[in-house]
């Protein structure tokens, strides 16, 4: 396989339910997601080597690189009334959120609708099976971001080592 | 020094002479942390482990990727947050990528490890007075 352009390779890795027990619904026995990997393909190497950027987008064909100095983060509020986290928690953030999508269900004609409204696709090693369960994840995780407990610096590289 | 203090030493110094690895393995892999765009990571291949964080999950998930430049090494590394890019070392494009996902089979899983653990516990300490001689049939 060769690539051209800016390409996102997604993988999904299947719930073994056998072992690990369904994803929540019976509607949607044997088509629940554990987790996703996403690998983008790229023409050449990015500036800084993308240690400073953002992974561009998986859908669609037109991928911005966007670095952190197009961004202006100083603008985010950073509120002293909501609770920050430490390390490991914005290395949770992280992971929770790396590893996930948000894709809807799909419609197998005749055979009916597949994943339930995309209840299937969740990641759920990382998420909650029901959609309010993700909600409240997105927002507590978000309004941990928001926090001025943790820095600007802290939360936007909380794993790496540089 | 005891004789546990001369085992350590020992050890110690084995791998102070015989462990030192050198700066040009160092820098290969996509995890080589390079964030020179003119001297990247290179690599054929990815490890991700995702771990389970979520209540009554008991694997994670394992992504494994091989991929390769016209035969050779690809340039690699990490974007902030996490995931990895590849791009084409000139001449050629990034071709015959391969992907495959799978379980770490040498890893057990929460329920796997909870219940090595109690065999382990039991049969350390059973196993002074009566050795088992079953093998653990849980561990892989």
């Amino acid at each position: 396989m060769s690539f051209t352009g800016i390409t996102s390779l997604v993988a999904a890795k299947q719930r073994n339910e056998a072992q690990d027990g369904n994803c929540g619904a019976n509607a949607i026995r044997g088509e629940c997601v554990d987790a996703y990997n996403v690998v983008t393909v790229l023409n050449e190497v990015p500036p800084n080597a993308g240690r400073d950027m953002i992974r561009p987008n998986i859908s669609g064909s037109d991928k911005k690189l966007i670095r952190f100095c197009d961004l202006d983060l100083s603008r985010l509020p950073q509120s002293d009334l909501l609770r920050g986290t430490d390390a490991d928690g914005l290395e949770r953030i992280r992971q929770r959120w790396s590893h996930s999508t948000e894709v809807f269900s799909m419609r197998n004609y005749p055979a009916g609708s597949f994943s339930e409204a995309g209840r299937a696709y969740r990641a759920h090693i990382l998420h909650h099976d029901y959609g309010s369960g993700m909600a409240q994840a997105f927002n507590n995780d978000l309004f941990a971001l928001l926090s001025s407990d943790n820095g600007i610096e802290e939360k936007k590289r909380p794993w790496l080592p540089w | 020094m005891t004789m546990r203090g001369f085992v350590l030493a020992g050890l110690l110094a084995m791998v102070s002479v015989g462990g030192e690895v050198s700066a040009e393995e160092v820098a290969t892999g996509c995890d080589c942390g390079s964030t020179d765009a003119a001297a990247p990571c290179t690599g054929n291949a990815l490890y991700v482990r995702v771990d389970a964080t979520r209540r009554g999950s008991h694997s994670d998930a394992v992504f494994e990727w091989e991929f390769n430049a016209n035969g050779g090494l690809a340039y690699c590394g990490q974007f902030a947050n996490g995931d990895y890019w590849i791009a084409p070392r000139p001449p050629g494009k990034v071709s015959k990528l391969r992907l495959y996902t799978v379980m770490d089979r040498s890893a057990p899983t929460r329920i796997q490890s909870w219940k090595a653990w109690v065999y382990w516990t039991v049969r350390i300490i059973t196993g002074i007075i009566v050795p088992m001689k079953t093998s653990c049939p849980l561990c892989p």
